[in-house]
């Protein structure tokens, strides 16, 4: 039965797939799969991070706006050259993330309330900070190359899912940080008990998903080639529902990486299939609600049959 | 065996006015095993709470190996040595057992965690225990009882030199239990010194040196366990003759009321039978698991899927919901106060008429001043403390919340009154009133059903008691034939 949570996103994956290469010939190629990576690169990181979040029993709802303000800093500060912006762009994600953290472990505010309050400051900060227009400059070859360049006929974006999701899943489950995550989410207070200093990690998690964030604001004022103040917008929505519909437990405690990986290419799949068969873009998120029901159906379906084996 | 490993000082606790702890002072000797008795409310919990770190006393102090100590945290308490089984199991149910052993210690190289030495150590620890439980396998995939030699193999694995043990015992049925003491003796061969609380008094005559009483706070006697027999420790417990303590049902018992025939609920309840009279209390003893506690849910229509007949005053009874229970005449009382019965933010007044308010009604609005003063008059009936309805119902002690939850249903006319743990969490004054006020609605023609897991309120109070293991009624008790051994060897009794 608890196999359940990790089999059936992977198995509507296959007939997602499946389904795909029926409805057009163009969806089993190479290009198109590549693409379809590709494009997945943003929600990859943020999925990552909000997986960690998720499994400490939290939610980040302020990387929409991270995106936001990190990709037009990137935008704005093509003089400071390639690791001058990393470095911004990783402090401001972090200082972000860190603030999230702090203000939800040493005041105790809920996790929601607190990202709710970030996501809706740091938005602002960005519309203010580029008055409202997108950032237009001479975006450097150097800075254009990170989305748009490859290797060995590999598209970077490509490479960064991969390389982030396998970050993550050592991170999760061959670090005792990644444990202690994981049993904070199963049991704050006994996790206390056991020693484990719970606030420190909790602002880590944030401090984490914030970067990775970041990162994905860059990347995308690499790939369009101007800071847009407008980015990231509703991505909190599709980074959690990426995770949910991976089998990862909103309460906390339970789920995998690898089930936030399947989550990201359901999902994926889907637009892909949409946008090959010209279907409006209008439409996407309406498919995006219906899947998450559908995920939450199947979880809470799951857990009544659960339940109800464990009274006998 | 005469050095003292632990020393309690003087030691209180306050939490606000009163007093949970006075002055208790206790001497606990290296490689001993010592048991703390007492009724609910005696003490016992707040004092582990002080042993563990979960707590600082507010006066008086812990010496620990000959030198005065503070924990200020429980991983403290273990980390020097003291190790604590809370009577909720502490785990975490999705990780595996050997992380649960050494959650916050795991191996590690750099930053990465060393699976295969967590699983081995976790192994050898196992092995050495002689406790037969697989590292790999997820708590959550473990009976009760293994998780408690998880738990216990967690302490050793402190190195704990005492190890305080909180109802170590309840919620195991006869095969664990013995799982349980054989690694508890496996413990003592290893000179660790036990602190063991637990309400079965037959374990504690089984295996303890000395035993340390408890009552209202207080510290009535330590005692080596040869010197004393159940009765008296039992009286020394409650401080009177248990003849005093609970009232007699002087009512004389009418005719049936209830009737429950053939009753079944797939994989819970088969084959119960019942008859309820007026003014009759009725007790249902069981362990956990055993269905007892669900009986009484399917007469409040908080179950589905049961079959069987139910006549209520003569009449045919399907419970399908609260709601429609209540006008037909069942009061319930559930058995977790704060989450099921109590609006915690509410006051007094607004708690007690919830239930009533169709009794208030005029001109389709609530006639306060009425539904204000019914509540007065039941907080004075019940002697709710303070007498004050406007109070919020969280404030008030456990006790009183329980007869303010006793008052909802005296609002208005019911036929049947359903107790679950009436006095759970109760202090023994309080507990004492509330049996009073129990024993005083018999002449009210209601008739009671009392689901308790405390045996001697069921021995006190109840007319006859049902005994329920497996999902069926094992054994009815008479008032004149009931025993405490005579429950447990019908709530033991294994049932296909």
């Amino acid at each position: 039965m608890k196999k359940l949570r990790t089999y059936l996103p992977l198995a509507t994956l296959v007939v997602l797939m499946i389904v795909g290469t029926f409805l057009s010939d163009k969806f089993l190629t190479y290009s198109n799969l590549m693409n379809l990576l590709q494009f997945s690169a943003e929600s990859a990181l943020i999925a990552v991070g909000m997986t960690l979040v998720i499994l400490t029993g939290g939610i980040d709802l302020s990387v929409g706006s991270i995106v936001a303000l990190a990709a037009v800093v990137s935008a704005n500060s093509q003089q400071l050259g390639l690791a001058g912006i990393l470095v911004l762009v990783l402090l401001i994600g972090a200082v972000i993330g860190a603030i999230n953290g702090i203000v939800l472990t040493k005041f105790r505010v809920e996790p929601f309330m607190a990202t709710l309050a970030t996501m809706a400051i740091f938005r602002a900060v960005t519309l203010w900070y580029t008055n409202g227009g997108p950032i237009l400059g001479n975006i450097t070859p150097a800075f254009s190359y990170l989305a748009n360049g490859s290797v060995l006929g590999i598209p970077l974006p490509a490479i960064y899912v991969v390389v982030v999701f396998i970050i993550g899943y050592v991170v999760l489950n061959h670090t005792p940080f990644g444990r202690h995550v994981l049993a904070i989410g199963g049991g704050e207070e006994t996790s206390r008990l056991f020693g484990i200093n719970v606030k420190r990690v909790k602002i880590w998690v944030y401090i984490i998903s914030g970067v990775l964030a970041a990162l994905a604001g860059m990347l995308i004022t690499s790939r369009i080639g101007m800071g847009e103040p407008r980015s990231g917008y509703q991505f909190e929505l599709v980074a959690i529902a990426v995770v949910i519909v991976g089998g990862t437990s909103l309460t906390g405690g339970r789920g995998t990486i690898g089930g936030s990986f399947i989550g990201l290419l359901i999902f994926a799949v889907v637009m892909n299939i949409m946008n090959l068969l010209n279907i409006s873009s209008f439409v996407q998120p309406i498919v995006r609600g219906l899947i998450i029901i559908l995920a939450a159906l199947a979880i809470s379906r799951m857990l009544k049959s659960k339940a109800s084996a464990g009274i006998a | 065996m005469d050095n003292v490993i632990l020393e309690l000082a003087g030691i209180s606790k306050q939490f606000g006015n009163n007093y949970a702890l006075k002055d208790i002072n206790v001497k606990i000797h290296e490689g001993e095993f010592h048991a703390i008795v007492g009724e609910n409310g005696a003490g016992k919990s707040t004092l582990i709470k002080i042993l563990s770190g979960v707590h600082l006393p507010s006066e008086g102090t812990v010496h620990f190996k000959g030198q005065t100590v503070q924990f200020l945290s429980p991983y403290m308490a273990q980390s020097s040595g003291v190790s604590t089984l809370f009577q909720e199991i502490q785990e975490i149910p999705a990780l595996s057992v050997a992380e649960n052993i050494y959650l916050g210690r795991e191996p590690r190289k750099g930053t990465l965690l060393q699976w295969k030495a967590l699983y081995q150590e976790a192994k050898e620890l196992l092995n050495n225990l002689d406790i037969k439980i697989d590292p790999y396998k997820k708590m959550e995939d473990l009976s009760i009882s293994e998780r408690k030699m998880v738990e216990i193999a967690r302490a050793v694995s402190f190195k704990a030199e005492l190890l305080i043990m909180d109802e170590p015992s309840a919620n195991l049925n006869e095969d664990e239990l013995q799982v349980l003491f054989k690694t508890i003796a496996e413990l003592r061969k290893r000179n660790v010194t036990i602190i063991y609380i637990s309400h079965r008094l037959r374990e504690i005559f089984a295996m303890a040196d000395r035993v340390t009483v408890l009552r209202d706070g207080q510290h009535v006697k330590t005692l080596d366990i040869g010197d004393t027999d159940e009765t008296r420790l039992v009286q020394l417990m409650i401080g009177r003759e248990l003849k005093e303590y609970y009232p007699v049902n002087t009512e004389t018992i009418g005719d049936e009321v209830l009737r429950v025939q053939d009753l079944h609920l797939p994989g819970v309840l088969h084959d119960v039978n019942l008859s309820l009279k007026k003014r009759e209390i009725l007790g249902i003893a069981g362990l956990a698991g055993s269905g007892g506690n669900i009986i009484s849910k399917v007469l409040f229509g908080l179950v589905k899927h049961y079959s069987g007949q139910i006549t209520l005053d003569g009449k045919p009874f399907s419970p399908k919901n609260p709601r429609q229970c209540i006008s037909r005449g069942i009061a319930f009382v559930p058995e977790d106060r704060k989450s099921q019965g109590l609006f915690l933010n509410l006051s007094v007044r607004a708690n007690m008429s919830i239930t009533s308010l169709k009794k208030f009604r005029k001109n389709g609005l609530v006639n306060r001043s009425k539904e204000v003063k019914q509540a007065n008059e039941l907080v004075e009936q019940l002697s709710v403390r303070p007498k004050n309805i406007r109070t919020p119902i969280r404030s008030l002690s456990g006790g009183n919340q329980q007869k303010a939850l006793i008052g909802r249903w005296l609002l208005d006319k019911y036929k049947i009154l359903i107790l679950e743990e009436p006095t759970r969490g109760v202090d023994v004054g309080a507990k004492m009133e509330i049996y009073q006020e129990i024993n005083k609605l018999l002449n009210k023609d209601l008739s009671l059903i009392i689901v308790s897991s405390e045996l001697p309120e069921l021995l006190g109070m109840c007319d006859r008691i049902l005994v329920f293991s497996g999902g069926t009624i094992t054994g009815e008790l008479d008032r004149s034939e009931a025993t405490e051994e005579k429950i447990m060897e019908y709530a033991l009794q294994e049932v296909k």
